[in-house]
């Protein structure tokens, strides 16, 4: 059997293999399937289900249940609370994310570079970036994939003299379908599900699904596996207890979910680095209403991205989503929100993405995880920035209305009320965001001082335990991170498969 | 036998479908959580001030759509979460109560009253009141407008548009590069 389902565990409670992969998302499927093509007997374990693109649909209302953790429904508290996102399913987040695929921007690395040497720089992370592009086909779009509502964006920012960026996205042939939150039903867009994970398989690997794991395995001072309840997709219920062991173990359950596995351990919580440095690339919603159609649902989300104020932290990128998630964010409720939504194929949406200046830290309790994050005064002010210059945009484009993410200033008219961003927003409070970018909480580094995972990947304080998604991060990206967990999943995948001898000895 | 199981999994992996509302890939959706009926009550209170009226799609099936699909999505959140939501939908059911002079529940408010009250919490200087409505608006939302009839008011056709893209991608596949027809253009303007 490759694909396990829940249901498979009432027979078959214990697994073994060489290497456990906790995630099949961004950096677990690669990890998995490189260390599978190296010779490793590889398993996967993910809490989510096996969805395969078939069984992808535009319907978020079914989707959301099956594809994303906690129905959609996670919080990281803070002023102002930030909902964000994460896959639970084949394939992660990958399944569910804008496919966007850029290297983090050059003074990024240059600063990885200085810290933790050539190996972490553009040109020592140059070979993984160019194993995992060339996987995910990751390219700019075809001209028939473009929408109106990225057409606008594009135009807009040449009106007023901005540097517009075409995104490079994951994709094959990618044709526009825009259900990517949702899953690619064209199976276009290279999430793990449809490119890392078939190679997995095809060298060998198994997946146990529908298992969460709860616990590792520490024997002698090392990891040796990890210990996980069956979640009964009828009922929700936690059901068999699962023993997966294995002589080396891949954590790979995202910058939340995988610092919470780890931090139930007193020896692992003595490093205070662990949980800290967590960012999260804070984003706001802006919506337009335009005169005339632009059915904003035809064509990619994201076509492209303006890059013009990069150096400021800020990023704007149009990012078109369903009637479902438009609904609950527009202000006020009843019949004032059928009043802008019935306008829907009127309205394009779009987002400020600004860059982390102070880290927040996640932390376990009750066994779940706690994320906290505040917004700095700076990042209050590119937010404000941002959200104006996406506003003036639309306004050049003929926008008759801007809804602004701000809950006491709704929305403006016309570019004459600009001004009264500024002078209405005081407290962070009041602004909306959102994020799909979780990053750092088990940092790379040099010394057990300074980081949790050594440049190897592996744990400081437990042999055996490697990490492999975006926790890794040393600072964020300041950009979508996608590509950056793939290439250091490799590069940790790379470094195991190297000692392959080493690791094998200490079973 | 397993090389040749792995590549059939693979080709099941990749294979784009119908785009069905409800894919029949064997994974059991959840029943609808079990709530009471003094949450049900408060749970239909809150839907009749949040939901539109007027020329908005709106029938007594379509409700009951819209209150199981919710239901079924509550189960699918960690149990604290579905827990906090249903109690925040109680303490909306009685946040009229306090009101000075005119005390009554939510559901014995007209929808207007309610509607008043609400637009009193999104407007609230304080975050902590202004996030009373966030879930359940979301929550409520999200199964809303989703429904076929609500779609088709917003004249959105999701489904249609997938499948003719589905279509196009498999004859750029077999036959090279689109047409220029094949691109999305809905305004001149912008072309």
């Amino acid at each position: 059997m490759i694909i396990y389902k829940q249901k498979d565990y009432a027979r078959e409670r214990e697994f073994s293999a060489e290497v456990v992969v906790v995630g099949t998302g961004a950096g677990g499927a690669v990890a998995g399937a490189l260390l599978a093509e190296a010779g490793f007997d590889v398993i996967f374990v993910e809490e989510g289900g096996y969805h395969p693109t078939s069984s992808f649909s535009p319907y978020l209302a079914e989707s959301q249940p099956r594809l994303y953790r906690d129905n959609g429904t996670t919080v990281i508290m803070g002023n102002p609370p930030i909902p964000f996102a994460e896959g639970r399913c084949v394939g992660g987040s990958t399944v569910i994310n804008g496919g966007m695929a850029w290297r983090p921007i050059s003074e990024v690395l240059d600063t990885w570079e200085n810290e933790l040497g050539y190996e972490m720089g553009e040109k020592g992370l140059d070979p993984y970036f160019t194993e995992v592009e060339e996987t995910i086909h990751a390219k700019k779009q075809a001209p028939y994939s473009i929408g109106d509502d990225n057409r606008i964006m594009k135009k807009g920012a040449e009106k007023l003299g901005w540097e517009y960026l075409d995104n490079v996205r994951a994709q094959d042939r990618c044709v526009g379908a825009n259900s990517c939150i949702v899953g690619c039903p064209t199976g276009a867009k290279q999430s793990t599900l449809v490119s890392y994970i078939p190679r997995a398989f095809e060298a060998g690997a198994r997946c146990l699904t529908e298992l969460r794991v709860d616990e590792l395995i520490i024997e002698g001072g090392r990891c040796r596996g990890v210990i996980g309840r069956g979640v009964n997709p009828a009922t929700r219920q936690d059901e068999e207890r699962v023993i997966v062991r294995g002589r080396i173990v891949i954590l790979a359950a995202g910058a939340i979910q995988t610092p919470n596995i780890l931090l139930q351990y007193r020896s692992l919580r003595k490093n205070k680095n662990l949980g800290g440095n967590f960012l999260c690339h804070p984003n706001a919603k802006v919506v337009s209403r335009f005169p005339y159609d632009v059915k904003g649902w035809q064509g990619v989300s994201q076509g492209g991205q303006i890059r013009e104020f990069r150096d400021e932290g800020i990023v704007l990128a149009e990012n078109f989503i369903p009637p479902a998630v438009m609904a609950a964010q527009i202000h006020g409720h009843g019949d004032e929100v059928w009043e802008t939504m019935r306008h829907y194929n009127r309205l394009i949406a779009c987002g400020v993405l600004v860059e982390d200046t102070r880290p927040g830290r996640v932390t376990r309790s009750f066994g779940r995880p706690n994320a906290r994050y505040n917004i700095t005064k700076i990042d209050h002010e590119r937010f404000l920035k941002g959200v104006e210059l996406l506003a003036r945009l639309h306004f050049e484009m003929g926008a008759e209305k801007v809804y602004l993410p701000f809950s006491n200033l709704t929305s403006i008219e016309s570019p004459d009320q600009l001004p009264l961003i500024k002078k209405t927003q005081r407290s962070r409070s009041s602004l909306e965001l959102f994020t799909v970018h979780m990053m750092g909480t088990a940092r790379m580094g040099l010394s057990r001082r300074d980081s949790v995972v050594n440049l190897d990947g592996e744990l400081w304080d437990l042999p055996g335990c490697f990490v492999a998604d975006a926790s890794l991060f040393p600072t964020a990206v300041g950009t979508n991170p996608q590509v950056t967990i793939m290439a250091l999943a490799a590069k940790v995948a790379e470094r195991i498969a190297g000692k392959r001898a080493a690791f094998l000895a200490t079973a | 036998m397993r090389k040749r199981r792995a590549l059939e999994l693979i080709e099941e992996m990749r294979r784009p479908g119908k785009a069905l509302r409800h894919p029949d890939d064997g994974y059991p959706i959840a029943p609808p959580y079990p709530v009471g009926p003094k949450t049900e009550r408060a749970i239909r209170s809150v839907m009749r001030v949040l939901l539109p009226e007027g020329d908005a799609p709106r029938n007594p099936e379509l409700d009951e759509r819209v209150y199981r699909q919710m239901l079924v999505s509550l189960q699918y959140m960690s149990k604290s979460t579905a827990q906090g939501i249903l109690s925040v939908f109680h303490l909306l059911e009685w946040i009229p109560v306090t009101r000075f002079g005119r005390p009554s529940r939510l559901s014995k408010l007209s929808r207007d009253e309610g509607s008043e009250i609400f637009r009193a919490i999104e407007s609230s200087p304080l975050l902590p009141v202004r996030l009373l409505l966030l879930a359940p608006k979301a929550l409520i939302f999200s199964s809303y407008f989703d429904q076929p009839e609500v779609h088709e008011a917003l004249g959105y056709e999701p489904r249609k548009f997938t499948l003719d893209r589905i279509a196009l991608r498999q004859r750029i596949i077999e036959h090279g590069d689109a047409d220029e027809e094949d691109e999305i253009h809905h305004t001149e303007a912008l072309r």
